[in-house]
């Protein structure tokens, strides 16, 4: 992966400017609340109207707001509001609310668009307030009011989820509460849309009206109203999984110090710098990797409720090198928006110096129907190391997946998945856990 | 504010009057309704900001606590960037 750098052109150098001129860069950077970047000299010979080329930090995993779970969403929201708020305070204004603004370093939302702030016109409405409902309060009122799937709303609709169709899955209970009736059943309701886009009317001009009392009246419902969306995620399969899982105490301490070794072992040859937790479920794993590599961790799961649950876990220890991301292997992230290059998909963001697939392959060969040979394609796709735990069918809980399945997957057996992952990988080590009939194996990829 | 129908027409005959118009055969973008509808809720928010911060600063005064001083009206922009 290159190095990321940024043009301002010179028509936006009063606007980056007064960023900086007016101190808000300097407060927003000291509270790490927007990427820092320094300048430098870069100037492409074909781009004459370059004013400055900035080299931001680099983010080290970039992620999009239908990968995060609610607590992301609504820190990300609150973030944005935030920056609004300070940058009224020194004479400036966002220009745009996109959610795409806004990533993730461990735990800590931070704003990365250095140039959405431009100067406040006094009496001016807030120009991104529908881009802002529809980036974040609409999805994070349908995922605490109606269910947590609504989030993946926002794959579909990548500008945002439309305030009508916001309005129209809420349940009758959001109507009673007057930030969500304000800000998205009424505002929905204002919007020019249909016909009557083309009727001879009334082409707006200037838009003032709006004081600056009422622009922090805006800001501060809008705030209050986040604030108060709360979801409390419920128990499903996956965040309950290792309660139930047919490991004893030994047999999971067993698991944990291979693994562990085997991290330290690829640490000291690579020196890794991003490891891919697949199926981390609360991150049991994603620990261990932060605690025996230098690494950066994406933890990936299925399971909205169960990355919620992770994040908050990492919230709490203050952790800033693991990423919870929902992402279903099954169908992960495609690239997106125009030209399929707005968005990147889960392929092209990698790959990782190391994948941990502990406890996943059956779930994607009986539970998804992927045979062992593709699945080994993709982990060759997505890491160059990889260490991988396969439960054979003899397994109690590969026996109730296999239950209802009769002989479809005959062939599911520990020489088949050697077979299939050994034309993509070379089996540096392999070890039975104790207690169990399971096998964990480290290998790295055949180049 | 009440939920009611007819809210449309509303809105826009109240936000006619605060805005500038010019009548013209054109393409409306659906955002237009989201400017005049900011327009139109701004008395109802800058009243409630407003009572909001007394209030606050009279907790504030009864609780020995000092006042958010993030909380304050917008600031003209710095020179050269109107």
């Amino acid at each position: 992966m290159g190095i990321v750098h940024r043009q301002v052109n010179a028509g936006f150098e009063q606007h980056y400017r007064g960023l900086i001129d007016s101190g808000l860069y300097e407060e927003l950077v000291r509270e790490r609340l927007l990427i820092p970047h320094v300048e430098v000299d870069l100037r492409l010979p074909d781009a004459p109207e370059a004013f400055a080329v900035l080299r931001p930090e680099q983010v080290p995993f970039i992620s999009y707001p239908y990968e995060w779970c609610f607590s992301q969403l609504k820190a990300a929201a609150l973030l944005t509001l935030d920056l609004q708020r300070r940058a009224l305070a020194r004479g400036l204004v966002l220009r745009d609310a996109s959610a795409y603004n806004v990533q993730f370093i461990g735990h800590r939302a931070v704003f990365i668009d250095t140039l959405s702030f431009g100067p406040y016109v006094e009496g001016t409405p807030w120009l991104p307030y529908r881009q802002f409902c529809e980036h974040f309060l609409a999805p994070l009122a349908l995922i605490a009011h109606a269910h947590h799937s609504l989030g993946q709303l926002s794959r579909v609709h990548i500008d945002g989820v439309p305030l009508d169709l916001a309005s129209r899955l809420l349940p009758l209970s959001s109507r009673i509460r007057p930030g969500l009736v304000t800000h998205i059943h009424l505002h929905s309701r204002s919007l020019v849309t249909g016909p009557r886009q083309h009727t001879r009317g009334t082409v707006v001009t200037q838009h003032r009206g709006v004081s600056p009392t009422a622009m922090l009246g805006l800001i501060d419902s809008l705030t209050r109203t986040i604030a108060n969306l709360e979801f409390e995620p419920p128990e499903t399969l996956w965040s309950t999984y290792s309660e139930h899982s047919n490991y004893s105490a030994a047999s999971q301490q067993h698991k944990q110090t291979l693994t562990a070794e085997w991290l330290s072992v690829i640490e000291a040859r690579t020196s890794a710098r991003k490891v891919v937790d697949f199926g981390a479920n609360t991150g049991t794993f994603s620990r261990l990797a932060t605690t025996h590599t230098s690494a950066y961790v994406v933890a990936l799961d299925l399971d909205h409720t169960t990355v919620e649950r992770h994040f908050r876990a990492c919230v709490q220890r203050g952790d800033a090198r693991i990423l919870p991301l929902v992402q279903d292997l099954r169908n992960p992230s495609a690239a997106a928006g125009w030209h399929h290059a707005e968005r990147r998909s889960l392929a092209e963001r990698g790959p990782a110096d190391v994948g941990l697939a502990l406890a996943l392959v059956h779930h994607l060969a009986i539970g998804g129907n992927v045979p062992l040979t593709e699945i080994a394609v993709f982990f060759a796709q997505m890491c160059s190391a990889l260490i991988v735990e396969f439960i054979p069918s003899e397994d109690s809980q590969v026996q109730r997946m296999l239950a209802l399945r009769g002989g479809v997957f005959a062939d599911y057996s520990r020489q088949t998945f050697e077979a299939a992952f050994q034309r993509t990988f070379e089996v540096e080590q392999s070890m039975t856990i104790a207690g169990t009939q399971r096998t964990l194996y480290m290998m790295r990829r055949r180049e | 504010m009440k939920m009611r129908n007819g809210f449309e027409p509303s809105v826009l005959a109240l936000a006619i009057l605060l805005v500038t118009p010019v009548d013209a055969w054109a393409y409306v973008d659906p955002g237009t309704g989201s400017y005049l509808f900011q327009v139109l809720i701004a008395g109802g928010l800058a009243a409630t900001y407003t009572f909001r911060r007394y209030w606050d600063a009279l907790k504030s005064a009864v609780q020995g606590k000092p006042r958010d001083p993030s909380k304050t009206a917008p600031r003209h922009p710095p020179n050269g960037m109107a």
